[in-house]
């Protein structure tokens, strides 16, 4: 029991980093970003990539990957967000836009990676792969990147809401969510702003693949396709734009997933999973902790 | 009136004569002129759809390398007299919609016979549309249940599976195991029907199936399913997923710290666990073809392939290879192009049999069946090394 515990905690950590970079993006500038999935992944085939090439330290892989995964999604908010909520004429009609033009550019990640490796499973090569131990403590046997994955699953959360709710920059940003022309007014650049945050959001789900990869031993092309699920998921459980929501969302999902796995021989969890999604939308389709958000009357 | 009585003899030769080139094109097999086997045009296309992407992609890929190869040998031996054999492959990227739409545009064509995926799912979507519209199809792999039974149009030119997957249950027997573990991807029909004989052959083969857990081919993390097997305390574990699946499944099997044995299936073919070669190591599974093995039409092969692309080949190679031969065998034995004359002689060439990569092949009621399949371990590179 101690040690499916350890499981589901590697699990949460793992839904938290990934669900709050597309939190991030779907929260302030209303972008639901399904290239996110692609993003994960293409980190993940980066690092693949130049450690076939050559041999470099595990710290250095995983800054490339989340570098890489935070430009492409800087390159998708100029080339794709941004010219589409420029020329739609209303807000509805560019949340639709921006949901097909990212799964246009998640399709194009998964193409170029499918292109490279033959459709087959990659990884870090081993010289720069991280040196992966198991620690043993008593019952419980965790490895080193699962430590890793949830100290990050519990810091990176932590560090996002004192940025959101007590830097600067934070209140910026939820001003733009809320009101983007009023920002601009009081000297905000939404604009920059939203590339900054496209940028965080891009650098999470790099991240997320750096250590989803380094724990399973290979990505394929598709790996992001149910993490991008599993993130739509944890989010409409939790709120959109909200962070403690994600954390008690990917815990909801995370505790259910393995708690069916341990009393079942496995065959349920995906239907138990969105199950409980689709109850809690029909009962409370603002979501379980919502973001607070107040109108001026 | 002689006049008249001439004029018309005139106009009826004409007439006979434009009658006659008229039918005689009408007759003929396509618009191209005949080659030297009498009945066949100066060029046949092959239409294929293979799965190049998608969860069965890292199979589809060798496929169509072997299939090449194939193609090559037939044209450069001028086994089809003067008539150039073509293959035009569509990815059917695993998905049942794609491929069944695919295999609608090849009934369409003037393809003599098609070539299906070899993911279940998806092959059962191809069978489907290829019976209804009279078009023969012949598949590599595809060994779910209900796709050979779609009807009598379709072909199987791989081995199942479960008819060698005793060699297998045999070896675990051979090693004394007694308490045996199970994963399997809940969401494929061949890997269900392995998981069956599995449990079915735990008497027989002396074991006791110990832990039993299902996941899906695209979870990503299967710690918990992991956990429960060693909570069970297995000798062996018969992991069985698809593909790539097998990847993360037998990784997170050894960073859980297990080290004990791992038996597979051919999802963990054709270099499929290279990523995670050193925890690869050990893992045993039955295959229906290696290249180290020392029957001649496995040689032949080999030595072929390895010309062309400079590497050994895999199981997955091999069939499409077979597969091709066996189309080839069909259309020159009807020395035609026509559908239903293939089709019968896709029965007389199978029960004939031939030698082909995976040795001795005959098809016995639409399914190939092989003498010589090969127990194999991966070494530490991930090749795959017969057991003795």
């Amino acid at each position: 029991m101690e040690q499916q515990i350890v499981n589901a905690l590697v699990l949460v950590g793992i839904y938290v980093i990934f669900s709050l970079g597309l939190n991030l993006s779907w929260g302030t500038l209303n972008v639901l970003n399904l290239a996110h999935g692609g993003t994960f992944m293409f980190a993940g085939f980066a690092g693949f990539y130049v450690t076939q090439k050559v041999e470099i330290p595990f710290v250095a892989v995983a800054l490339l990957g989340i570098a890489t995964a935070g430009v492409l999604t800087v390159i998708f908010e100029l080339l794709i967000f941004r010219p589409i909520r420029r020329r739609s004429s209303t807000l509805q009609q560019a949340e639709l836009l921006m949901l097909i033009g990212s799964i246009g550019a998640g399709s194009v990640l998964i193409a170029l990676a499918r292109k490279e490796t033959d459709d087959a499973p990659f990884g870090i090569a081993k010289g720069s792969a991280l040196n992966v131990k198991n620690l043993d403590f008593g019952p419980v046997t965790i490895t080193t990147a699962q430590l890793l994955i949830i100290v990050i699953g519990v810091l990176l959360p932590v560090g996002m809401s004192l940025l959101v709710n007590r830097a600067r920059f934070g209140r910026a940003l939820r001003a733009i969510a809320y009101d983007p022309e009023t920002c601009e007014l009081m000297g905000v650049r939404p604009g920059l702003l939203s590339l900054v945050t496209m940028l965080g959001s891009g650098a999470l789900a790099g991240l997320a693949g750096v250590l989803v990869s380094t724990h399973i031993g290979a990505l394929t092309a598709q790996s992001g396709d149910t993490l991008i699920m599993k993130a739509f998921a944890v989010i409409v459980l939790a709120g959109v734009g909200s962070i403690v929501g994600v954390v008690l969302g990917a815990t909801i999902l995370a505790s259910a997933e393995t708690i069916v796995l341990v009393s079942t021989d496995g065959g349920w969890v995906d239907a138990i999973s969105f199950a409980m999604l689709i109850i809690v939308l029909l009962l409370r389709p603002q979501g379980l902790f919502p973001a607070v958000k107040a109108d001026r009357v | 009136m002689i006049a008249i009585a001439q004029r018309m003899a005139r106009v009826g030769a004409v007439g006979a004569l434009a009658s006659a080139l008229v039918l005689s094109a009408c007759g003929s097999e396509s618009s191209d002129e005949a080659g030297d086997g009498g009945g066949l045009p100066d060029t046949v296309t092959l239409k294929a759809s293979v799965s190049l992407s998608g969860l069965a992609g890292p199979g589809g890929q060798p496929t169509q390398k072997g299939m090449e190869v194939a193609i090559e040998e037939i044209n450069d031996s001028k086994f089809l007299g003067s008539t150039t054999l073509k293959l035009d492959i569509t990815d059917s990227k695993t998905d049942p919609k794609v491929g069944a739409s695919a295999m609608a545009q090849h009934a369409a064509s003037d393809t003599p016979v098609a070539i299906g995926s070899s993911a279940g799912a998806v092959a059962l979507a191809e069978a489907t549309v290829a019976q209804r519209q009279g078009l023969p199809l012949i598949f590599p792999q595809a060994g779910s249940k209900g796709v050979l039974e779609t009807g009598d149009h379709i072909y199987r030119t791989t081995p199942l599976q479960t008819s060698y997957f005793h060699k297998t249950l045999e070896y675990l027997q051979t090693e004394g195991v007694k308490r045996a573990a199970v994963i399997y991807d809940s969401d494929n029909p061949t890997i269900q029907a392995l998981n069956d004989l599995f449990q079915s052959g735990a008497s027989k083969y002396g074991y006791e199936v110990v832990s039993t857990q299902a996941t899906t081919s695209n979870t990503v993390d299967v710690s918990s399913q992991v956990t429960k097997m060693l909570n069970a305390k297995p000798d062996a574990i018969f992991v069985d997923v698809l593909q790539a699946h097998n990847v993360q499944v037998i990784k997170q099997l050894r960073q859980a710290g297990y080290d004990g044995l791992i038996v597979a299936q051919q999802g963990a073919a054709g270099g499929t666990l290279k990523p995670i070669a050193e925890d690869a190591e050990g893992v045993v599974f039955t295959n229906d073809f290696n290249p180290g093995s020392d029957n001649e039409g496995t040689k032949h092969f080999t030595e072929l392939y390895q010309k062309k692309f400079d590497e050994l080949p895999g199981n997955f190679a091999a069939e499409g290879y077979d597969t091709i031969w066996f189309a080839a065998r069909a259309i020159k034995d009807a020395d035609s192009v026509d559908r239903d004359k293939v089709l019968a002689s896709m029965a007389t060439v199978g029960e004939a049999g031939f030698v082909g990569a995976l040795g001795e092949l005959k098809i016995v009621d639409r399914q190939a069946v092989i003498t010589t399949p090969v127990l194999v371990r991966l070494d530490n590179t991930a090749a795959e090394i017969p057991v003795e």
